[in-house]
């Protein structure tokens, strides 16, 4: 019974992980066709945003110290303000590009990032204990459930239900839906363009910043390339997903973590160590029968 | 073509591989002479990655498609020729492979080709679906196949050590090995640019759907050259082990990955001669700045900076540095005949290629009771149609009547959601385009979709290609047609830099150079003057006993299907109103009612 709910909630949690993260991919895509790789690298500028403004060799923590309220505002404050900042200076002058331009720039700038926090940090991994209380499991009956995870499906749901709202009842939301079905056509109608990008960037990093704090939580580490398996996961999530399309990639995000956690418990000891290879594997048998993926959007296919 | 002139087309054929390959050559002997151990590092290393950088471009730059997983078939390769050729004795130290590999110690030429050839297998196993992907899915499962094999690679301790360095691998590679390999992979990815793949392939790359539309299978040939790509990838592999001595899977990640991308991008992923000046010149600059990070001890400036010449070559010029352009042919008088592509031949020879389409004259083209709905809307409502080979059959109807619908469905754009497509008594409504394009039906399109960055004679080329003729037959029809079509005047002209009636005649070009037996063409006099439209009518109504070829001609200028048509069909929100000669056509009071709108018209034909 311990192994079964501990399997489920450990599938939920990853999933959850990789679907967030997804999300923040998917809602720029469908907006602008960019798939942001650097999209990781938010992840790990909230991470180190914490021990800012220590560069030294064992990382101590400034904002990580604060009220955990606070620290997780300014945290996201960064990471958003970097978001866009991004979108600013990298890809506002490449609007125009097709979507190739726009993904190797986005590499590029993950690139970028990633060289940039080796000058300032080190490439080391840095160890950093934020609220460990988090991490501690706790009983229920005779079942030991593990807090953070249970935190993560938790904060998951709630900014899936938040995001749902907004897209639905706010209305720079509605211009967001209505930009992601036909760009063109919802600048024609009067929405500008410049706000919703730049909306959809802030939500992004809203989303990365989040992502970021409880995935340093659980791991206790910064690291300059920590995003890299994250956006990683999340990429071929919102191919499994169905490119464009929002509830493609939450699903295709969950997927991902189910399978990993699936592989993680039918393989052998001795195979578990190649546990992404079968996931990636698998994927690319559901992409061999499914290329478009499991949820079709009509937006993203050509008209002749 | 004469005797005397065909060393100089050899000339042209081998001028990219060759000039690329005399520069590096150049720079092979004033590093020789120099004898600098640190720059010999810096060109040797250079031109092992100038075989990786053209075999990304023979991909990359071909189809268009960004792929990250290359360095794969690197490490794939590097591995198996450390597996062939190291000392059984140095392998049994670190790996504890099968008996059969860890006694075998091959030449290491052949140990070389062979682990290219099993980093190609790799590349077709894992190309099947990839290449299936559209283009940016695709560009996202390469990092996944990157994934796989990088977990695989470092976890397999008893074949590749894990994560940690694999050494003892033998040492053979210098300055003059490596350039050898480079020239073998310019001239390669030469041959292959130069072959109806390669053309093909770019035709996938201008106008995905256009290249669809002229018969080519563009999954299969994004695979050929992704295989192709992954022998040379492979290659670079094996040329950086036996360089180095020694293989850690760390060096095919995504650092290197990017680094490989960027010179390709920076010089220009549309041209041989950009994926060389982009290796380098980032090779160059790299060395520079590994040298001042040294001094003032500032690690990851070096990667740091080529991100951001990255950037900036993205933003203020994509296309890099050579973009998209080979070095010029030298054009003296007489010699630019010769430059002109393969197959621009006399007259004579041109005869061959320009036969009306085989088969049967008296077979029709039948579409029958086609119905195609989108949502609950019936764009089409059971239209039957058919179109003979002797004949133009016009299709018209009010905007938004579904035409270009009908034309979808015909061509295999739209699958009906019910009724058939019949070519010559054989059903071909389940075909993909490019397969219907092959059994002879070709078509234009509204927003004409030439392949912009091609001159006009390869605009036909490729159309010829993808119904399976040769590069020489090719071009030999595209000249004909250009020929009979009195354009051959801007038969080098690019398709990008023609006016818009120009633009709409190369497209019936096009289409006709797939020697179709059908021609559908949609809305061909749109936007033309009426001195072109009376060219045009010209060229329509000349077109089935020249070619054997039908036509289905879409038009809204009634000037133009009065004038060429002998039969027209008029729909009407999907439904066919009624059809006939043009006579019969122009007194037809539903006709009328369709067009000017009277109001019980209206509603008698949309409410029922």
């Amino acid at each position: 019974m311990q192994a079964v709910v501990q399997n489920v909630i450990d599938a939920l949690s990853l999933g959850s992980l990789f679907a967030l993260t997804s999300l923040g991919i998917g809602l720029i895509f469908g907006i602008m066709r960019l798939i942001n790789f650097a999209h990781g690298d938010l992840i790990m500028i909230g991470g180190y945003a914490l021990i800012v403004p220590s560069t030294a060799v064992a990382a101590t923590m400034f904002i990580g110290e604060w009220h955990p309220g606070a620290a997780v505002a300014a945290v996201i404050f960064i990471v958003v303000v970097f978001a866009i900042a991004c979108e600013r200076l990298a890809f506002r002058p490449l609007r125009r590009a097709n979507p190739s331009v726009l993904l190797i720039t986005s590499f590029t700038l993950s690139f970028f990032l990633q060289n940039a926090v080796i000058m300032i940090y080190g490439g080391r991994p840095k160890g950093v204990d934020l609220w460990p209380l988090l991490v501690e499991p706790f009983m229920l009956g005779d079942i030991r459930l593990p807090r953070l995870q249970l935190v993560l499906i938790g904060a998951t749901a709630l900014l899936l239900l938040l995001l749902v709202l907004f897209l639905r009842r706010t209305a720079i939301g509605r211009q967001m839906r209505a930009a992601s079905e036909d760009f063109l056509m919802a600048r024609f109608l009067g929405v500008r363009a410049n706000r919703v990008i730049a909306a959809a960037f802030a939500i992004s990093g809203l989303l990365a910043a989040v992502i970021s704090l409880l995935f340093v939580v659980q791991n206790g580490v910064l690291k300059f390339d920590m995003g890299v398996p994250l956006v990683l996961a999340a990429f071929v999530g919102t191919v499994v997903g169905g490119m464009g399309s929002l509830v493609g990639a939450v699903i295709g995000g969950f997927v991902v973590g189910i399978a990993s956690v699936f592989f993680q418990v039918v393989l052998p000891l001795d195979m578990r160590l190649n546990r992404d290879a079968w996931v990636y594997g698998l994927i690319l048998v559901i992409l061999l029968l499914r290329p478009g993926g499991l949820v079709k959007v009509k937006a993203v296919q050509e008209r002749i | 073509m004469s005797r005397d002139l065909r060393p100089l087309a050899v000339a042209r054929y081998v001028w990219e591989p060759g000039t690329l390959g005399f520069g590096l050559l150049v720079l092979t002997l004033i590093v020789s002479a120099i004898g600098d151990k640190v720059i010999e590092r810096a060109v040797i290393v250079a031109l092992f990655n100038t075989v990786t950088v053209v075999g990304l471009y023979i991909f990359i730059g071909n189809s268009g498609v960004l792929a990250f997983g290359h360095l794969a078939f690197a490490m794939i390769g590097g591995y198996a020729t450390a597996w062939f050729t190291m000392s059984p004795t140095k392998k049994g130290f670190a790996l504890q492979l099968p008996t059969f590999l860890a006694e075998t110690e091959l030449p290491m030429l052949p140990a070389a080709i062979i682990s290219a050839l099993l980093a190609a297998i790799v590349t077709f196993i894992v190309g099947i679906p990839l290449m299936r992907l559209g283009g940016i899915a695709a560009s996202i499962g390469t990092f996944a196949v990157l994934m796989i094999f990088y977990t695989l690679y470092s976890n397999w301790d008893s074949w590749t050590f894990g994560a940690s360095t694999l050494v003892g691998i033998p040492i053979y590679v210098n300055l003059w090995v490596a350039l050898a390999w480079a020239a073998i992979a310019l001239l390669a990815a030469t041959v292959y640019q130069k072959s109806r793949f390669g053309l093909a392939l770019r035709a996938t790359r201008e106008n995905e759907v256009a290249a669809k539309a002229v018969g080519i299978n563009v999954p299969l040939q994004r695979l050929i050259a992704f295989v192709l790509s992954g022998f040379f990838v492979g290659l670079g592999g094996v040329l950086q082990a036996h360089y180095l001595g020694s293989i850690v899977v760390k060096a095919f990640w995504l650092g290197p990955t990017f680094i490989a991308l960027a010179m390709l991008i920076i010089g220009g992923q549309r041209s041989l001669t950009g994926a060389v000046i982009g290796v380098v010149l980032v090779s160059a600059v790299q060395e520079v700045l590994r040298q001042i990070e040294s001094i003032i001890g500032l690690f990851g400036l070096s990667q740091l900076v080529i991100a951001l010449i990255m950037l900036v070559i993205l933003i203020v010029r994509p296309n890099g540095i050579a973009m998209g352009r080979e070095i010029p042919f030298p054009s003296f008088g007489s010699l630019r005949r010769v430059a002109a592509p393969r197959g621009a031949l006399e007259p004579a020879a041109a005869e061959h290629a320009i036969v009306p389409a085989g088969g049967n004259l008296d077979e029709r083209l039948e579409a029958f009771d086609v119905t195609v709905r989108f949502g609950g809307l019936a764009a089409v409502d059971r239209v039957t149609l058919s179109v003979g080979r002797r004949e133009i059959v016009g299709l018209i109807g009010p905007n938004g009547a579904g035409k270009t619908t009908i034309v979808n469905v015909i061509t295999g754009f739209q699958k009906p959601t019910q009724g058939k497509v019949v070519i010559g008594g054989v059903d071909v409504t389940n075909l993909p385009p490019h397969a219907i394009g092959r059994k002879g039906l070709a078509r234009t399109f509204q927003a004409v979709r030439l392949y912009p960055d091609m001159p006009v004679r390869e605009n036909l080329e490729v159309a010829a290609v993808g119904v399976g003729l040769s590069r020489v037959a090719a071009g030999q029809r595209a000249a004909s047609i250009l020929d009979w079509m009195e354009f051959s005047h801007k038969a080098d002209a690019r398709a990008n830099t023609l006016p818009y009636g120009d633009e709409r005649r190369v497209g019936i070009g096009r289409a006709l150079a797939m020697a179709p037996r059908y021609v559908l063409l949609d809305e061909p006099a749109a936007g033309m003057s009426d001195a072109e439209c009376d060219e045009l009518m010209r060229l329509i109504s000349r077109i089935p006993q020249r070619f054997g070829c039908g036509v289905l001609l879409i038009e809204h200028n009634m000037r133009v299907i009065m004038g060429v048509c002998d039969r027209i069909h008029v729909i009407d929100s999907g439904r066919t109103i009624t059809e006939g000669t043009p006579q019969q056509i122009q007194r037809d009071p539903e006709v009328i009612r369709a067009y000017l709108g009277s109001k019980s018209g209206a509603a008698g034909a949309r409410g029922r």
